[in-house]
């Protein structure tokens, strides 16, 4: 099995202002799309286990849509963008720029925007960690699911072969829209990437990244 | 996930949000004893860690909950067998080396698996594109699945 990874407080703290960066830029790109201000906070950044990812979520059954993205370049693994079925009316409303009242299923439309929104997000967060790393992340094009929570990141574990091992969740919310969209980003490295990343951090910031581990 | 469950009935044994993942329910109908296996993959050959989870493989899952039962004092030869799952989630994801999507190669693997065992496959839910969930009541060897879509029904 793979070794549990702790990451010390200064290793969180630079992925949590690498999110930021990146919430940053994709609140910008979303900004100039819809013509209205958009601002997307992080407000956690943390490293957990898969098999309790469905419940950050709502729990195993909860109706999740998923926009997945494998990843190669420096950064191999692959990235999810996570959001509750729940929000997925006043999302899309926001998106589309007229009410969407039964959000499910998906329309065409629909599909299309929730993959852009994830193109977007994920693609501004690996392009602040491209060049904070100095190397460069490339993305795939997107897949969309829209069903249970667990059903959902099982598929994306097993296809990832990384059963078992932990993933890094950036939680992130879309706000100014009404009530707080939360955004889970969630990102599974191969086996050694994100030890490549947290080197290619500790190099850029000039921190040493296992200073204060416990 | 790749976790083994036995129950003597009555009592119900869950998997709630399978995906491309297979579960394999086996009841004894002399005994009323039950288990459930989570599978993940297709085939546990060249993994490391086959020999403590065998449940995470479709082709050792059927052995292991096989043992575990026997060890219950169920009888291998009155087993019956459901399989739920083995969907392919996202069904536009591009195809890497193998031409199968891995939900597809899981069922493969535990059918072939049954067939080995000769243990009696009586009714599956599987493939698609949607997550499944699933209970086998103990007390009566009856399975149930649903979906985020669909009430549940008795396989």
């Amino acid at each position: 099995m793979n070794k549990p990874l702790i990451l010390s407080p200064l290793e969180l703290d630079a992925l949590r202002e690498t999110g930021n960066m990146g919430a940053a830029r994709a609140a910008t790109a979303l900004s100039r799309l819809l013509g209205r201000s958009v601002n997307i906070d992080v407000p956690r950044v943390a490293v957990v286990s898969l098999d309790s990812l469905p419940s950050f979520i709502g729990g195993d059954e909860a109706l999740v849509a998923a926009v997945y993205f494998r990843l190669s370049g420096g950064a191999p693994g692959c990235m999810v963008l996570l959001l509750d079925g729940q929000t997925l009316g006043p999302l899309l409303s926001t998106l589309m720029g007229s009410p969407v009242t039964s959000a499910l299923p998906l329309s065409a439309d629909s599909e299309s925007a929730l993959k852009e929104m994830g193109n977007i997000l994920c693609g501004s967060y690996l392009n602040a960690m491209s060049d904070l790393v100095g190397f460069s992340i490339m993305l795939s094009v997107p897949a969309l699911a829209v069903d249970m929570a667990s059903s959902v990141l099982a598929s994306v574990a097993a296809d990832a072969a990384q059963h078992g091992a932990q993933a890094l969740l950036l939680e992130s919310r879309l706000l100014d829209w009404g009530q707080p969209i939360p955004l889970h980003l969630v990102y599974l490295p191969e086996p050694g990437a994100l030890e490549g990343l947290l080197a290619g951090l500790a190099r850029s910031t000039g921190v040493d990244p296992r200073g204060d581990r416990g | 996930m790749a976790e083994l469950k036995v129950l003597k009935g009555p009592g119900k044994l869950a998997a709630h949000g399978i995906g491309s993942c297979v579960v394999l329910a086996l009841w004894d109908p002399e005994t009323g004893l039950g288990g459930l296996a989570h599978s993940m993959l297709p085939t546990a050959s060249a993994q490391p860690d086959f020999e403590e989870t065998p449940a995470k493989y479709c082709d050792t899952a059927v052995g292991a909950l096989l043992a575990s039962l026997a060890e219950q004092g169920a009888k291998s030869a009155s087993c019956r067998a459901w399989l739920v799952g083995g969907a392919n989630m996202f069904a536009a994801l591009p195809r890497e080396v193998p031409p199968l999507p891995l939900g597809e190669r899981n069922l493969l693997s535990a059918r072939e698996s049954l067939r080995s065992w000769n243990v009696a496959l009586l009714a599956e839910d599987c493939g698609g594109d949607r997550g499944r969930s699933m209970e086998l009541d103990c007390s009566d060897g009856s399975v149930r699945v649903w979906s985020a879509w669909t009430a549940p029904r008795r396989l």
